[in-house]
């Protein structure tokens, strides 16, 4: 019975799409898109403002002392974004199996790491989602998982470390003042994470107004003071700027890709 | 053959084989970061199973008879009609309302996150403080405030105040862009270590 009315369920779905296809032209559909996407924001925009404790129709909060009655939805449309994002995994999914598909079909040069690429993908997917049920799948995963996954992420970030080094080499060429205080600040707080780096500091006294120039106290400093409000302020930029671009987005303002197409 | 050896051994292997990029571009680092995708799609895949879909759509939708749940598919579907023209306008009639919401989302996190935290940005510059802390409270006021006017792009900087003041803000950030920039380094160097350790400790013993 269950699986019946899930199956009209997915056909009326269907269905309506068909006829919301069929029904709406270019028009219709713009005022559509903008409709939605006015009222998608302005749900988390009244659950914001709306002062705790406010009904509506009998409606009310489980707590009115810190939320409205438009709270208690957050969570379940939450949910419901969530699923619906999870279904977007899929385009990527595609993209790839198309991309590695096409070289793998063709035979064109590489078709051996397209062919890995699969088997990899495939391997790892099964063991992940069946090495509950069997112990062979939960060998095969954790080999795949630690002999395979793990060390493979940690090499790739780790040979960042040679390439963030030569890209600081050639920045530090430039000598100009903001490149010299760039680098001062960057050795400070490089020598202050090794024991060489504290060596040299190491004859300076523990306690007393001379203790702030230890190097482990300076590069301290410049990460919890000077670096705190440098990015804060970055931040506070971000900030304002994101919000001038929420409201265009809001507000259907927005030209580009979703916004001044034909629909 | 004993797991703990040849998870080691592959371990070892695929450190290498990315290594070698080091040297120069090789068919083998290509066959492990081709293997590195997959493996990260295929535990992709099976993260937003387990973790996604099966305790937030299928269980609640086939488990608890909550059949509504299939509209979530039907929704979702519209993702893939941009791979045909007549119907691609449904794609973007979801990301937009997507894109409206998280434009609502970023309006509560900004009044949530930044008017905190501008609040709490101008500290006390006055006594009764030590001078310590004042100094620190100067130089977090100063730094806020000149590199927010670096980044003002609303008008011309013509006024040697506002010059001066974008001026200093610039040699600000790079100091801050500098000590980001070590502690990232840092932050690699040690998974660098880490990984050369692995590769020197030798094999794990048999049968542990």
């Amino acid at each position: 019975m269950l699986a019946l009315k899930i199956l009209l369920g997915f056909a009326a779905g269907i269905a309506f799409l068909g006829l919301l296809d069929r029904f709406t032209n270019t028009r219709s559909r713009r005022l559509l898109m903008v409709s939605f996407t006015f009222l998608g924001g302005l749900f988390y925009l009244l659950e914001f403002v709306i002062p705790p404790g406010t009904g509506f129709l009998g409606w009310q909060a489980p707590n009115p002392a810190r939320d409205n009655f438009l709270s208690p939805l957050i969570e379940q449309i939450g949910q419901v974004v969530l699923v619906i994002g999870g279904f977007a995994f899929g385009l990527g999914l595609l993209n790839l199996a198309a991309l590695h598909g096409r070289t793998l079909l063709r035979g064109r040069p590489g078709w051996v790491n397209s062919l890995a690429f699969f088997v990899a993908m495939v391997g790892m997917t099964v063991a992940g989602l069946f090495q509950a049920n069997s112990p062979t799948l939960r060998t095969v995963h954790r080999l795949l998982f630690e002999g395979l996954y793990q060390p493979l992420g940690a090499s790739v970030f780790s040979i960042l470390a040679f390439f963030i080094t030569t890209a600081a080499y050639r920045a530090f060429r430039i000598r100009s003042g903001e490149a010299t205080l760039m680098m001062a600040a960057a050795f400070i707080v490089m020598m202050a994470q090794v024991p060489m780096g504290m060596m040299l500091t190491d004859w300076l006294p523990t306690q007393g107004w001379l203790a702030y120039f230890r190097i482990e106290q300076v590069s301290d400093w410049l990460m919890t003071v000077l670096n705190m409000a440098a990015l804060r302020a970055v931040g506070f930029g971000i900030g304002i700027g994101g919000l001038a671009m929420s409201l265009r987005v809001w507000l259907s303002l927005e030209k580009g890709t979703y916004f001044g197409k034909e629909m | 053959m004993n797991l703990d050896l040849a998870i080691w051994a592959l371990a070892a292997l695929s450190t290498l084989a990315i290594f070698s990029i080091l040297y120069r571009e090789n068919p083998v680092y290509r066959l492990f970061e081709h293997i590195f995708i997959g493996l990260a799609t295929g535990y992709g895949i099976s993260i937003l199973w387990t973790q996604v879909l099966l305790p937030n759509w299928w269980t609640p939708m086939a488990g608890d008879g909550k059949w509504p749940w299939i509209f979530a598919l039907v929704v979702g579907l519209m993702f893939y009609t941009i791979y045909t023209p007549r119907y691609a306008w449904m794609s973007r009639l979801l990301m937009a309302t997507l894109m409206g919401m998280s434009a609502g989302i970023f309006f509560q996190g900004f009044a949530r996150l930044y008017i905190p935290q501008l609040a709490a940005s101008f500290l006390p510059l006055v006594q009764p403080e030590p001078p310590y802390v004042l100094f620190r409270n100067l130089v977090i006021v100063v730094t806020i405030v000149t590199v927010m006017t670096y980044f003002f792009f609303s008008f011309e900087h013509r006024s040697k105040v506002v010059r001066g003041s974008a001026s200093l803000g610039r040699w600000l950030l790079m100091i801050a862009f500098g000590a980001i920039f070590g502690s990232t380094v840092m932050a690699r160097m040690a998974l660098l270590t880490y990984r050369i350790w692995y590769l020197l400790q030798g094999r794990p013993e048999i049968g542990t």
